[in-house]
């Protein structure tokens, strides 16, 4: 890893390369779920390299690597965001009620499956739920990211989950549909 | 039957997010390898091509209106007598002969010679007042002679014999006029008082070239359904003066557009059942100007040409139906698309002189798509009215 580092300061590409194979599918783990489409993902994701590879000479050799490209991908996601977020009308939120869903039907669900599901929120709540549940950031750390006050931050991802139970459901429902 | 909690419900997902390992494609690292061997274009590369395109469609203009000029270039009469009938009016014929034969510039006349002039000019009658146009010429030239170094002291009004010797060149005059209305013009501000206001001397400035400044309001939509959002348009162009009743223009529109349609359009090739969209266009026409009334202070005109959009940012939110229900999609693009030559330009306008090279202008205008634009190749239509002045160069 340290060659391959050395080889990104010099600009060398095929340590570029190798860099860039390396951690792509990482990258683009996270690039998905903030993302609509995977198509726009692997956008964020090689606008998140170029970022790498511009301040690879900021990058602390003491710290993670895999750390410090999480957090690159994860700004640039946000920055994505920030784009889509200006024309984007926020989908009013029914209340969820009383969702209930077979304990084994969720098993069933691809890793895939889920990250669509989570693909197919609001922008503002796709970025609150990522930021918050998987990516473990406080909400006033969210608000400060995502410019919103930790209040909207909590009301967006109470309304993230209520989104995806729904979701759940549906997929539930299809699924036992198909079934039968 | 068990109700998911949020732990579960986090949990579930953070797992997913964790296990979910896409694979490698390699067509991502091409597209990223472009992008690594893609050096930073210089704002100036950005706009050679546009820079290019209103040169060369500015030069060919200029190119053009001097063959035209050259091809109804008047001919010089070569006989001394006419040139000397010319230019009755001054004080002896020698002297107008010798000047009528362009031995002597304006600088080389002995001003003092004429003095004797003056009192000559009371012989003219009414009929040589006949032509406003040699008074306006008379003037234009005592404005030359000044810019000569001509001392201003000694150059009365009026004075005819300049009239055929500006900077040396000898000018033709028209046999028909014989003489001019002094009290028409002052040496100090060569302004013509034109008593029949609407004819002036706008005839004369057939190829001179003209900046233009506007602004105007921007209305567009996809198949001209309803707009309810409106933009704006700011428009520095060049025009050039082939004939007194053509013109050509180009030059740059800095356009904001926003529209939105609430019924089916085609996006990209989809089809959406709504559309919002925001671009900033620079916007570069290509225009032919018809003038009917060249030679009124209130002019109508009326243009035709084409416009290249230079997309700057494209900013797009449509929904399309899916099995699930419908979707809304979001797309944001800068400066991507470069459409030539893909929208009609309609206008008709009149402008009105408000000086001896000043104009106001208003100009409604209609920009008809030839073809789709931007990044969802959209029938992007626009309308408005450009309002602003035209600074006519010498």
């Amino acid at each position: 890893m340290y060659l391959l580092i050395q080889g990104c300061k010099r600009k060398d590409r095929e340590s570029q390369r190798l860099l860039y194979q390396h951690y792509y599918s990482y990258a683009l783990s996270i690039c998905a779920r903030y993302s609509t489409t995977n198509a726009i993902a692997r956008e964020v994701v090689n606008d998140g390299f170029m970022k790498v590879f511009a301040k690879i000479h900021q990058y602390n050799p003491e710290s993670s690597f895999k750390a410090w490209l999480r957090k690159i991908m994860i700004h640039t996601a946000i920055d994505q965001y920030r784009k889509e977020l200006k024309h984007m009308n926020q989908a009013s939120v029914e209340s969820a009620h009383g969702v209930f869903i077979q304990p084994r039907a969720v098993s069933d669900i691809s890793h895939e499956e889920l990250i669509g599901l989570v693909q197919r929120l609001s922008p503002a709540y796709r970025a609150v739920f990522n930021l918050y549940v998987i990516d473990g950031y406080t909400h006033e750390e969210v608000g400060k990211a995502l410019g919103i006050s930790p209040g909207t931050s909590k009301s967006n991802l109470l309304k993230a989950r209520e989104n995806l139970r729904r979701m759940l459901e549906d997929l539930n429902r299809v699924r036992y549909e198909k079934v039968n | 039957m068990k109700k998911l909690t949020d732990r579960e419900l986090d949990d579930l997902f953070k797992s997913a997010a964790e296990g979910y390992q896409p694979s490698f494609d390699s067509a991502d690292w091409e597209a990223m390898n472009h992008k690594l061997n893609e050096k930073p274009a210089s704002t100036w590369k950005k706009w050679t091509p546009f820079m290019a395109l209103s040169l060369a469609v500015f030069f060919t203009g200029v190119w053009v209106g001097t063959r035209l000029m050259d091809s109804h270039q008047p001919v010089l009469p070569k006989e001394k007598p006419d040139s000397g009938k010319a230019v009755t009016g001054l004080a002896n014929q020698e002297e107008a002969n010798a000047i009528a034969n362009n031995k002597a510039t304006a600088q080389e006349v002995p001003l003092r010679q004429l003095d004797g002039m003056r009192n000559q000019n009371k012989q003219l009658t009414k009929k040589e007042k006949d032509s406003d146009l040699l008074s306006v010429r008379m003037a234009e030239d005592m404005a030359l002679i000044k810019e000569n170094r001509v001392d201003e002291s000694i150059v009365y009004p009026g004075e005819v014999p300049f009239w055929g010797l500006v900077n040396g060149q000898e000018k033709n005059v028209p046999d028909s006029v014989s003489g001019f209305e002094r009290a028409d013009v002052t040496p100090d501000t060569a302004v013509i008082r034109d008593e029949r206001e609407e004819v002036v001397k706008r005839t004369d400035r057939v190829h001179s070239l003209s900046v233009r400044l506007l602004a105007a309001p921007d209305f567009s939509s996809i198949n001209f359904y309803p707009t309810k959002e409106m933009g704006s348009n700011y428009s520095i162009q060049l025009e050039y003066q082939l004939h007194p009743r053509l013109s050509v223009s180009t030059g740059a529109i800095l356009s904001s557009k926003k529209y939105s349609s609430d019924k089916e359009v085609i996006y990209s090739g989809y089809r959406a059942n709504d559309l919002i969209g925001s671009c900033r266009v620079m916007d570069v026409p290509v225009q032919l100007y018809y003038y009917l009334q060249p030679d009124k202070k209130t002019n109508f005109f009326a243009g035709l040409g084409a416009s290249s959009y230079l997309m700057l940012k494209e900013e797009y939110t449509y929904s399309i139906q899916q099995a699930y229900g419908s979707r809304q999609y979001t797309r944001q693009v800068e400066r991507k698309n470069n459409e030539w030559f893909k929208v009609l330009n309609l206008s008709a306008g009149v402008q009105r002189a408000i000086g001896e090279r000043w104009h106001l202008q208003a100009e409604p205008f209609v920009k008809v798509p030839l073809s789709g634009v931007g990044e969802g190749d959209v029938l992007l239509s626009s309308w408005g009215v450009f309002m602003g002045f035209k600074y006519q160069f010498r």
